[in-house]
């Protein structure tokens, strides 16, 4: 719908009460004040709504503040770009070949000494490709980010400071063989304390092996007798309440065992491959680990899901999630907060990676097939 | 001016923008939300990454400087 300026200045007098040529005399002025203001060179800013301007080019141009930035492009505050694919690795290959003659004459020690400075150097190469992706994240997120980008951006700029040290580094190594004989005293502190440490641990084992001689009581054949006949002595249920909580992720091979006492050896690995799927109750024994539709595994982690709605109300979004998993849609309610606002976000599927994620996304009904995106639920 | 225009002014735009209305000013520009959907920038070295979606106020104006000197 558009608000040409009749409607505006009905709007304006329904909101003020003033009368109808008072608010247009207003609209008139502020306008005539704006241009005023960009004619003399000078920015006129309307707090907590932008800033009006001529450009370079004499265009008239409006900069959002933050405050409607953030309102405006609130269902999707506090989204970062997802690295889909990092850089090459190339680069360090290059970068180690480079040194390789260098080092020719030297030790393996500084051999390993290149692979710690190499990363170093890899990012200073990547330093002027990454300053695009601030000005990037600067037009994505404008202000709900704000704190964070400013964040990155202090990152990328020690990242890009870094490079010096490094470079010095290589720069040095060549006199950097002098430093490499005093590490031989250290490595003799090393094995002289390594020395100490088994010499008191092999004391403290005879220590213990002099007590188990001596005092060793009747106490190990009980427990033993408890681990062996667990079900036979209701005596000693204390024991065997004990090893069975240290035992309880192998409570499943225990109930398998039970079921088939005659297999030992092989159920054992079975169970631990169907452990994940017996966990949830509600899950069917045959519903793929990943997909769309099914019932929402809970204990998947570092899975990808379809975000279709952001609500400021949980329970709008709950029961939005409940409608979609009627309709057999994995679902999930996941919130996110910005800026003291908490949004809950209701996402669809649970997808391996990204591009599976992407891929099904494309193949939602309309609108939600554009109207998305992918989250990482961790 | 008057204050209270001003603050009017400044939430009637905000309503109606988050309502997803553009609204022409005229003498001054046309305001509109434009949505940008998610996309893949490509690094020339090698790194992609997956830049989220966003909605944006996108100002139009025929006005120039020069037409008002």
């Amino acid at each position: 719908m558009k608000i040409d300026k009749k409607k505006l200045i009905e709007l304006l007098v329904d909101k003020t009460e003033m009368e109808q040529t008072e608010v247009e005399n207003q609209l008139d002025q502020l306008i005539e004040r704006i241009l005023d203001a960009a004619n003399q060179g000078k920015a006129l800013e309307i707090k907590e709504f932008g800033l009006f301007y001529f450009d370079d080019n004499g265009d008239l141009k409006f900069d959002p503040s933050d405050e409607l930035s953030s309102e405006i492009s609130f269902k999707y505050a506090g989204m970062k770009p997802v690295i889909i694919q990092p850089d090459r690795d190339s680069t360090i290959v290059a970068v180690n070949d480079k040194d390789e003659p260098f080092d020719q004459d030297e030790t393996i020690d500084e051999n390993s000494d290149d692979k710690l400075i190499a990363p170093d150097e890899f990012v200073d190469d990547e330093s002027t490709p990454v300053k695009p992706l601030k000005i990037e994240l600067d037009e994505e997120f404008i202000a709900a980010e704000e704190q964070s980008e400013e964040d990155g951006f202090d990152f990328l700029t020690e990242l890009s400071d870094e490079p010096e040290p490094s470079q010095n580094r290589s720069k040095v190594k060549p006199a950097g063989i002098k430093p490499r004989l005093p590490r031989t005293p250290v490595r003799k502190q090393n094995n002289a304390a390594i020395w100490v440490i088994a010499a008191i641990i092999i004391i403290g084992l005879i220590g213990i092996g002099i007590y188990m001689l001596f005092f060793g009581t009747s106490s190990p054949p009980q427990q033993q007798q408890a681990i062996v006949t667990p079900q036979a002595q209701p005596g000693t249920q204390e024991l065997t309440d004990i090893t069975d909580d240290i035992i309880q992720p192998q409570e499943t091979t225990d109930a398998e065992e039970d079921t088939e006492p005659e297999d030992v050896t092989e159920p054992e690995p079975e169970a631990e491959v169907q452990q994940p799927q017996t966990v949830p109750q509600n899950i069917p024994a045959d519903q793929p680990l990943y997909g769309l539709m099914g019932v929402t595994n809970q204990n998947l982690r570092n899975s990808y899901s379809i975000v279709l709605h952001s609500f400021t109300d949980e329970e709008i979004a709950t029961n939005t999630a409940n409608q979609l998993a009627l309709e057999g849609y994995r679902t999930q309610v996941t919130d996110r907060t910005v800026a003291n606002n908490t949004m809950w976000r209701v996402s669809v599927g649970q997808f391996q990676t990204l591009n599976e994620a992407q891929v099904i996304a494309n193949t939602l009904p309309s609108p939600f097939n554009t109207q998305n995106f992918i989250h990482r639920i961790e | 001016m008057n204050p209270e225009f001003i603050i009017a002014f400044k939430e009637v735009l905000r309503e109606e923008l988050l309502k997803k209305n553009s609204v022409e000013i005229e003498g001054l520009g046309h305001f509109e939300v434009v949505h940008h959907e998610q996309y893949q920038k490509r690094y020339d070295t090698g790194k992609v990454l997956l830049i989220p979606p966003a909605d944006r106020l996108q100002f139009k104006s025929n006005i120039r400087s020069s037409h008002e000197n």
